[in-house]
């Protein structure tokens, strides 16, 4: 197999904890194959760190298939890199040059502290969700299932906008830091939908509660959030919540 | 009385700003009479100074409309960079749709907040002691209005302001849409260029007075 | 050997789920709240484990890896989730999800268990329909159904190529509904890395802190592992990253059987391997397999473009081979079908390890926009990865491992062999016997935890005083003291060799020998290394950092050294199973067409190992399996 193979020079975020001041260091990335992904890339990096004594880059990652939002970070300035509608995980290395300087930098936002290199605290999307991201029904007390015909367009949309994944490059993106992104896609699904209505209001008032005192920012209109969300979440999902609220 | 969650605010500065841009046009239109010649001019001024006291509610009222916006805004602008944390971005691209207006509204405010203050003063009070005569003869409002404009340095300063004001309408509208939730994928693309024309629009149209005035195409001889 | 009691319920096979649920003892709800039961993994089984118990009144103390709950490997599948609601009046029932599911488990599942399993099918898309799971909907309003591998029905509701996605963020917001409502106590990156037994039962469980590093206690009246499977001992896999078999290994060294290992589901349609940089295998859709054709070129070595070679130089393999199913056919049978036509010369790509999914003549009949809406997302996918277009040249896929269907063994209350431990979903071994059918993964965690453990643990809970134990007592101190023992152990070696290195190495060795296909002479060979890794392993590795802190390293090492343990079970299960049987395919016993050939007479039984202590050859204890309802008959897709 003829593979083609790049040379990288990397700036990478090393913070060894979270109390602790962090800077870039610089590294090498040698005959990087360009069918490889981005985290396969920092794998191999991480592997001639470790055979040279030093500690490898902490850096979240899970399902490597796009779907399960644990990996993210800002590459050269853009969260989960160059290419749109995709996380890091699948951003492969063929988008990138010969000779490339790549920055890899964590989620910076108050709301999402460093807690190692790349690695973030989300943890306050969970506590959002736990303020009314859901339907309270209890197991075993729901109708049957096609008692209630819901359109297939307000299905599609609450799918759209439930196909958020919860990484945080909206916030990422956001110059503010804002979860408005983040928290209109999950009170846009439910308000979209008939299960949802009994709880419609309090849900949006105590989530965007919560989503104040975690402090994140105000959503200014600009739009970066959609822009850098790999699942496409459109910004509408944000008017949405705005007038729900 | 101020709301505090984020998206009150939020709502607060879209109302607040509506009606401060119903102001823009309403003060354009005034300010339009200019065309029709001193007397037309002079006399709305007269009109609205008669209607004080009463109409002090009304003034009152849009100042404390535009302080409260201000001081919202302000509020939120600060809380918007606290909220970016302590450390900045080596690297800080776009990645979407960030425009010039978008990104300079906390500036463009300020700029704009600071001149409403020094322009009270300019045609109210006569801050630079403009001469109210026109070769000798006394055209009030009009003749003050007439030579502060015929200083190219007022005239530029007043038309910079304009075009920053018109940068920060620019993106107000549009984001008054999507505060308000009007945000219908299909539309929303009108709605940003109706926003952008709108901004252009308030521009032009108020430095049309001061240009036309510097090339000497209005004036008391000529109406 | 013990005998294994699985307490099926006694009576027809169509009431022992009833009759279970009023003959089983009941915790009254005043006394609920003073049980705490600790339940390991958010995934579907935990996820719905830990909200169903909540709200039931329990305590419930809940654990993942990961950073959130919402990110348990559940969330990667695609296709859909099996129900018998017959929606499309295509002559489902629930006796055919029934009778479809043990057919595909080759007859290797507890019947029993697997007619709950279709039972209570319905009720799981009622519960998530109600909980604004955006199922694909017709435009009538009413939900859509599509088939899937395995069945002549079309039973399975999807949520785009995201019902995994969609039905785990269901279970996660209701467990974190409990959360908020403070019942439930959400410990994320905090990994289980032992299970404390008193007196015979399971009492408690010895985290570590992900984040800290701390190594802390947890006390509780039953405890659930809900932590997956184990295919990761392949290393490539379709799993996550994390995935591993930690907590149900040591649940297994503390007392726990582990049943059937060696059966594990290699997915037909994934993204060949591409490169020795590898870290992972991306399934797509087994769906796709709707308007996808399989074929490999008729002629060995084939140099043309694929679009370049006409239809009669085509080998349709499934569709020649399996009339009747066509391209339909389950997994294990797809997946060995490929495999064998790459081993005879005809595979295609770099490697040779691929055959082809052409989409040409669905996108000829339907148009491109018919076949963008339904695999849209999994085209984006493939394009991405690979740098193709499939719209325009056809997809090349080959098998992986995907799902394993061994675990540790439970009885009908999913109670494993230590009291007081119960084992949810995938960690389990009960449902889908020798091969899992698709769709089925999403069903069975669900069941397991939405449906069977509320109304099963009360059993159990009832005759326990609650509290009854305290960290104080020394097998707490005892495992804790171990923990940390093994942990200093794997930081201080300062080997030469990377954790993956390992990692890889094993992974290797057991997908070749007991991979797609096994006999006796490589299964052996595999018995005689894997110690020998292991040896290696513990002189030679090279953990970096720092044990109260943030470690990968570390947390990868613990995982690899469980492997490298549990890698030899699974190797002597296969090797003990002298018979094929859905995804063990021994060589030495197929059919003259190559078919899987059963042997019912002497392996009609779940073997379930028994830990002996350390190198030490496991104990294999057998559940005989009886098959009442469905004859045991050989599986036919012609």
């Amino acid at each position: 197999m003829a593979h083609q193979t790049i040379h990288l020079t990397l700036k990478v975020w090393r913070q060894p904890r979270a109390d602790a001041p962090g800077r870039f260091e610089v590294y090498d990335a040698k005959a990087i194959d360009v069918d490889m992904s981005f985290l396969e890339m920092l794998d191999v990096v991480n592997e001639g760190l470790i055979k040279e004594n030093k500690e490898p880059i902490a850096f979240d990652h899970d399902c490597r298939e796009g779907i399960c939002g644990m990996c993210g970070a800002v590459i050269n300035g853009i969260p989960h890199g160059p290419l749109k509608s995709t996380t890091v995980c699948q951003l492969h290395m063929r988008h990138f040059k010969s000779g490339d300087t790549i920055t890899i930098e964590p989620w910076r936002a108050g709301a999402f502290p460093v807690v190692k290199d790349l690695v973030v605290d989300r943890s306050a999307f969970d506590r959002i969700i736990s303020k009314g991201g859901y339907i309270s029904v209890k197991t075993g007390s729901a109708p049957e299932a096609n008692a209630i015909p819901i359109p297939k367009k307000d299905a599609d949309l609450a799918m759209d906008a439930a196909a958020c994944i919860g990484c945080g490059a909206c916030v990422a993106a956001c110059p503010n830091a804002s979860a408005m992104l983040f928290v209109g896609a999950k009170v846009s699904q439910f308000a979209l939908l008939p299960q949802g209505q009994v709880e419609r209001k309090t849900r949006v008032k105590n989530m965007v509660a919560r989503m104040d005192s975690e402090g994140f920012g105000n959503c200014s209109n600009e739009l970066e959030c959609e822009a850098a969300c790999p699942k496409d979440i459109s910004v509408s999902n944000i008017a949405r919540m705005n007038r729900e609220f | 009385m101020l709301p505090k969650s984020s998206i009150g605010r939020k709502k607060f500065v879209a109302v607040t700003g509506l009606l401060l841009v119903g102001f823009v046009v309403g003060h354009l239109a005034g300010n339009f009479l200019i065309f029709a010649g001193p007397d037309a001019f002079n006399g709305y001024a007269a009109k609205l100074a008669s209607l004080r006291p009463g109409f002090l509610i009304v003034e009152f009222g849009l100042a404390a409309i535009f302080l409260g916006h201000v001081y919202v805004t302000m509020s939120l602008v600060i809380e918007n960079k606290r909220a970016r944390g302590t450390e900045r971005y080596a690297v800080d691209k776009n990645a979407g749709d960030r425009t010039l207006g978008s990104r300079t509204m906390p500036y463009t405010g300020i700029i704009i907040f600071l001149y409403v203050i020094v322009h009270i003063f300019d045609f109210t009070f006569n801050l630079f002691k403009y001469d109210k005569t026109i070769e000798g003869i006394d055209y009030g409002l009009y003749g003050l209005v007439y030579n502060a404009f015929s200083n190219p340095l007022h005239a530029g300063a007043y038309i910079f302001v304009m075009v920053v004001l018109g940068m920060h309408l620019s993106h107000a509208i549009q984001s008054l849409f999507r505060t308000f939730g009007f945000a219908n994928p299909c539309c929303m693309n009108k709605i940003v260029t109706m926003s952008l024309c709108i901004g252009v629009g308030i521009a032009v149209l108020y430095s049309s007075i001061p240009v036309l005035i510097l090339l000497n195409i209005i004036g008391p001889a000529t109406t | 050997m013990t005998k294994l009691d699985a307490k099926i319920p006694s009576g027809p096979m169509k009431d022992k789920w009833t009759k279970r649920r009023f003959e089983g003892k009941l915790v009254n709800p005043a006394n609920k709240r003073k049980y705490t039961v600790i339940v390991v993994g958010t995934g579907l089984a935990g996820g719905a484990a830990a909200a169903s118990l909540s709200e039931l009144g329990y305590k419930v103390k809940s654990f993942c890896i990961q950073d959130s709950p919402r990110r348990a490997h559940s969330i990667a599948a695609q296709g859909g989730i099996n129900a018998a609601k017959n929606y499309p009046n295509d002559g489902d029932s629930v006796h055919r999800l029934f009778y479809d599911t043990v057919k595909g488990g080759d007859f290797r599942a507890r019947e029993a268990n697997v007619h709950r399993l279709a039972e209570i099918s319905n009720s799981i898309i009622d519960q998530c329909v109600a909980q604004g799971v955006p199922f694909a909907r017709e435009y009538g309003g009413n939900l859509d159904n599509r088939s899937f591998g395995g069945a002549q029905v079309s039973r399975t509701f999807y949520a785009r190529g995201q019902t995994g996605q969609q039905l785990l963020l269901g279970a996660y917001s209701a467990l974190m509904k409990e959360v908020g409502r403070g019942n439930v106590e959400m410990h994320a990156r905090t990994e289980m890395l032992d299970l404390v037994v008193v007196d015979g039962k399971a009492k408690g469980i010895i985290t570590r802190n992900l984040i800290t590093g701390d190594i802390e206690t947890h006390v509780a009246d039953a405890v659930i592992l809900a932590t997956g499977g184990y295919g990761n001992v392949f290393y490539l896999s379709t799993n996550a990253k994390a995935c591993n078999a930690t907590a149900a290994w040591r649940a297994h060294k503390k007392g726990a059987y582990f049943a059937n290992p060696c059966f594990t589901q290699i997915h037909p349609t994934c993204i060949p391997v591409h490169g020795d940089y590898q870290s992972k295998l991306t399934l797509m859709s087994e769906s796709l397999r709707n308007d996808g054709r399989i074929w490999v070129p008729q002629k060995e070595s084939e140099s043309r473009r694929p679009t370049d070679i006409p239809e009669e130089e085509r080998d349709y393999y499934l569709e020649r081979r399996y009339p009747a199913f066509g391209n339909l056919v389950p997994r294990d049978i797809a997946s060995r079908a490929a495999k064998e036509r790459c081993d005879s010369g005809f595979g295609v790509g770099n490697t040779g390890l691929a055959v082809f999914l052409d989409f040409a003549e669905s996108i000829e009949r339907l148009g491109k926009s018919a076949i963008e809406a339904r695999y849209g997302n999994l085209f984006q996918m493939y394009e991405r990865i690979v740098g193709d277009n499939p719209y325009e040249t056809p997809m090349m896929i080959y098998p992986a491992i995907h799902y394993t269907m061994g675990g540790l063994w439970v009885d009908y209350d999913l109670m494993s062999t230590i009291p007081g431990l119960y084992v949810l979903g995938e960690a389990n071994f009960s449902d889908h016997g020798a091969n899992r059918l698709g769709a089925s993964a999403l069903m069975q965690g669900l069941a397991d935890g939405y449906f069977v453990i509320p109304s099963t643990i009360s059993e159990y809970l009832a005759g326990e005083t609650p509290g009854a134990v305290s960290e104080n007592n020394d097998a707490f101190k005892q495992a804790k003291e171990q923990v940390n023992t093994k942990i200093n152990k794997l930081m201080n070696i300062k080997g030469e060799r990377t954790v993956d290195d390992f990692h890889r190495e094993l992974g290797l060795l057991v997908w070749d020998k007991c991979g797609m296909g096994r006999n006796e002479a490589g299964l052996k060979e595999a018995l005689e290394k894997i110690p020998q890794i292991r040896k290696e392993f513990w002189e030679n590795v090279n953990v970096l950092g720092d044990e109260d802190n943030v470690n990968q390293s570390l947390e990868k090492a613990g995982r690899v050294a469980d492997f490298l343990e549990f890698a030899e079970v699974m190797v002597t299960d296969a090797l003990d199973r002298n018979e094929s049987c859905g995804g063990h395919f021994r060589e030495e016993h197929q059919t003259e067409n190559g078919e899987a050939l059963r042997n019912d007479d002497d392996y009609c039984y779940v073997a379930a190992w028994e830990y002996a202590g350390d190198d030490k050859a496991p104990i294999l204890n057998k559940e005989p399996l009886e098959f009442e309802e469905v004859k045991l008959a050989t599986r036919n897709y012609k």
